[in-house]
């Protein structure tokens, strides 16, 4: 393991659940706020919100929302600060995570060799 | 932070065209890998063939001490080549310390075939649920589901344990469960199918049976005595 710092990457697939549409503006808002909030708590730790994107031309998803942590337990700490805030009530996620790589080829290529060393074509 | 990692896999027909160099070649190189896991903590509760009762044809489950202990394995077997031969979905999730989901003392337990006699059977099982959304209902299902403890002691069935996975999944949490028998896996489900009805859970399982052997393309690659090995470190 490098020294350096890991980085988790996060995949965040999500859509509005039917219940969403059937909130007062005002519970809408304040909601919005409060989640919001809490994404900003994980900011101030060290997560980047890379940007958040409209998918439902090629995905069966609305939004993929591209995040980095610096740590997993942001990760956590902030998916269950939403749960706790009612998020998973109004909205459905399908997610991923990984740790960063500067070289993720390097594996491959070590199996490829290997693969050869054992007569593999 | 224990974490728990579930993997299901199915061969691909590279498998079944690789030469025996190839098979035995790989083979070892992943063998040193899983080693090397175990060296960092990772401890793996046995192998079970589940072709029968999913579209995957095997089922493993590990206990980690970290994420790194998991990802350092998986990147050693990446270069061992172990995803050549196969086609593999993996979860991933953080142990919820809650006792109610743990059998006292299964950590402790690595399931091993025994001659002659029946093989047990290990079910791994995931759910989510519209619900309140909130963590605490997350974690720990309301009212008689607190009774599961008793239910799955009454029918022999052993809990590894509850996995947050809701970061890494669309999944909520996951489980890994062994019992002697199918039937008292089918029992103890069908029993938490009906305590959670109400909750209009969302359930995925998939059921395998422990095998003693790894069946690398149509054969069982019998001189290998991989769950011995997994034993042999405790």
């Amino acid at each position: 393991m490098s020294e350096v710092a890991e980085r988790i990457g996060w995949i965040n697939f999500w859509k509005p659940k039917d219940e969403w549409d059937y909130l007062s503006r005002d519970d809408r808002e304040r909601l919005l706020r409060e989640w919001n909030a809490i994404r900003g708590s994980a900011a101030a730790q060290g997560a980047n919100h890379l940007g958040t994107y409209e998918c439902r031309a090629s995905t069966s998803w609305a939004r993929v929302s591209l995040w980095e942590f610096p740590a997993l337990d942001i990760l956590i700490s902030m998916v269950e600060a939403l749960s706790e805030a009612g998020y998973y009530q109004y909205f459905a996620e399908e997610n991923a995570f990984g740790r960063r790589t500067e070289d993720p080829y390097r594996n491959y290529i070590v199996a490829a060799d290997a693969t050869q060393s054992f007569g593999g074509e | 932070m224990s974490v728990g990692f579930i993997a299901l896999w199915k061969n691909n027909q590279r498998e079944y065209a690789a030469s025996p160099r190839d098979e035995w070649g790989t083979t070892e190189d992943i063998q040193t890998a899983f080693a090397m896991g175990r060296a960092r903590g990772n401890r793996t509760y046995g192998l079970y063939f589940c072709r029968w009762s999913s579209p995957w044809q095997y089922l493993t489950f590990w206990i980690s001490p970290s994420m790194a202990a998991v990802f350092d394995t998986i990147a050693d077997l990446e270069r061992a080549g172990d995803f050549k031969f196969a086609d593999s979905m993996h979860v991933f999730g953080r142990f919820v310390d809650d006792s109610d989901y743990l059998t006292d003392g299964a950590w402790d337990v690595i399931p091993e075939p025994i001659d002659d006699e029946r093989a047990p059977y290990g079910v791994f099982l995931m759910e989510r649920g519209s619900g309140s959304g909130r963590a605490s209902d997350c974690h720990r299902p309301p009212g008689s589901a607190l009774d599961l403890p008793s239910v799955a002691a009454s029918f022999g069935v052993r809990r590894y344990g509850l996995f947050d996975c809701r970061f890494s999944t669309g999944w909520d949490r996951f489980t890994f469960w062994t019992a002697a028998d199918p039937t008292a896996l089918t029992e103890c489900l069908a029993w938490l199918e009906h305590v959670n009805q109400p909750r209009s859970l969302d359930t995925f399982a998939v059921a395998g049976r422990l095998a003693r052997y790894f069946r690398f393309g149509n054969h069982l690659q019998t001189s290998l005595t991989w769950l011995n090995e997994e034993n042999a470190d405790t």
